[in-house]
């Protein structure tokens, strides 16, 4: 047996704590990520440890394909995930997650799959796929991480909203840099996702984006 | 979702034109503007942020509104992808809200904001502070 491998790394200004609610809400997986994920289903959940049913579209395999994960969060700085997907393969996955500065995170990924030594050549092949797959998903969670920090500075709280937006009063002057952003899990879920599953909800969709550019002055 | 639920608690339906026109008296400085009717065309809705305000703005029917653009879940953009048969869909989690009335038809405790809107020449403005008492 031989081993595919590939690292990816990148620094970020947002707290570890965001970005460890970002992998744990599974929910959004067919929401933010529609264009990749298709459906997911949570099968058991529990505190720091997930177990769940997904299927996607791989970048370079235009076909839609089914595995199951267990991630589990070994320490606040440190996730593991391992999908076992078709053909009796196993992906192995550990999410390192270091502080930089007050609000900034370094993570890590580092993905591997054992496989029989005649297929060593699918090397460079892992590599970009792990690559085209690392960088696509994570800009769609990067413009999700910076509306979740924006809003939880302003005193978003989760299932209630804005104060100021629902009560029609005054906000405030400016967002609090530092509230904290606490670890806790699991991530609350609300749809269907811990009993029958759920699906992307289009084919294909007309997007408009988070918004236009706010005016000036 | 209540079936009954009004369209606007605060403002009463939205008139047939959908433009409430206010050219005939200078804007209230409790309105900021939001944008043009002009960015309307095409997709017939867009979002902006407003000071502290994320603001969904919208025409169906020949009437513009302007709905939250922050879904009460976990805060994710409701006006991410364009209204389609009358639904917003969240584009986090897939919450959808009625496009008549601001209920969620995924979760019934959540309804967006509407804010009062109004028009002047080209421009749209929405009254973002309407309880001046409590913060």
């Amino acid at each position: 047996m031989t081993e595919l491998y590939s690292k990816f790394s990148e620094e970020i200004a947002f707290p570890r704590g965001l970005i460890i609610w970002n992998y744990f809400d599974h929910e959004h997986v067919v929401g933010t990520h529609f264009e990749h994920y298709h459906q997911i289903r949570v099968l058991a959940e529990q505190d720091n440890w997930c177990f769940s049913q997904r299927s996607a579209t791989l970048p370079f395999i235009p076909i839609k394909m089914w595995a199951t994960q267990f991630c589990y969060l070994k320490s606040d700085k440190w996730m593991r995930s391992f999908h076992f997907g078709p053909f009796g393969l196993l992906l192995e996955q550990d999410f390192h997650f270091e502080d930089v500065g007050r609000q900034g995170c370094r993570v890590t990924v580092e993905s591997r799959v054992k496989v029989p030594r005649i297929l060593l050549w699918l090397r460079p092949f892992f590599h970009n796929l792990m690559r085209r797959w690392f960088y696509s998903v994570w800009e769609e969670d990067m413009e999700m991480r910076e509306r979740r920090l924006k809003v939880w500075q302003l005193g978003f709280r989760d299932f209630v909203g804005l104060n100021y937006v629902n009560n029609k009063t005054a906000g405030p002057d400016r967002p609090d840099t530092e509230r904290p952003y606490p670890i806790e899990l699991p991530v609350p879920k609300i749809t269907e996702i811990t009993r029958g599953g759920v699906s992307r909800p289009f084919k294909s969709s007309k997007k408009l984006g988070y918004g236009l550019p706010e005016l000036p002055d | 979702m209540p079936k009954s639920a009004p369209i606007n608690e605060d403002t009463g339906p939205p008139l047939a034109t959908g433009i409430r026109n206010f050219a005939h008296c200078s804007v209230p400085t409790a309105f900021v503007k939001v944008g043009r009717l002009s960015e309307l065309e095409g997709a017939e809705q867009f979002s902006r942020w407003v000071g502290n305000h994320d603001i969904l703005v919208f025409r169906r029917n020949g009437v513009i509104r302007a709905f939250s653009n922050i879904c009460p879940h976990f805060g994710g953009p409701v006006g991410f992808h364009r209204l389609t048969e009358g639904r917003f869909t969240c584009l986090w989690h897939n919450l959808q809200f009625d496009a008549d009335t601001g209920y969620c038809l995924s979760v019934a405790k959540f309804k967006l904001r509407e804010y009062k809107l109004m028009i002047n020449d080209a421009d749209i403005f929405v009254q973002l502070v309407e309880n001046q008492e409590t913060r």
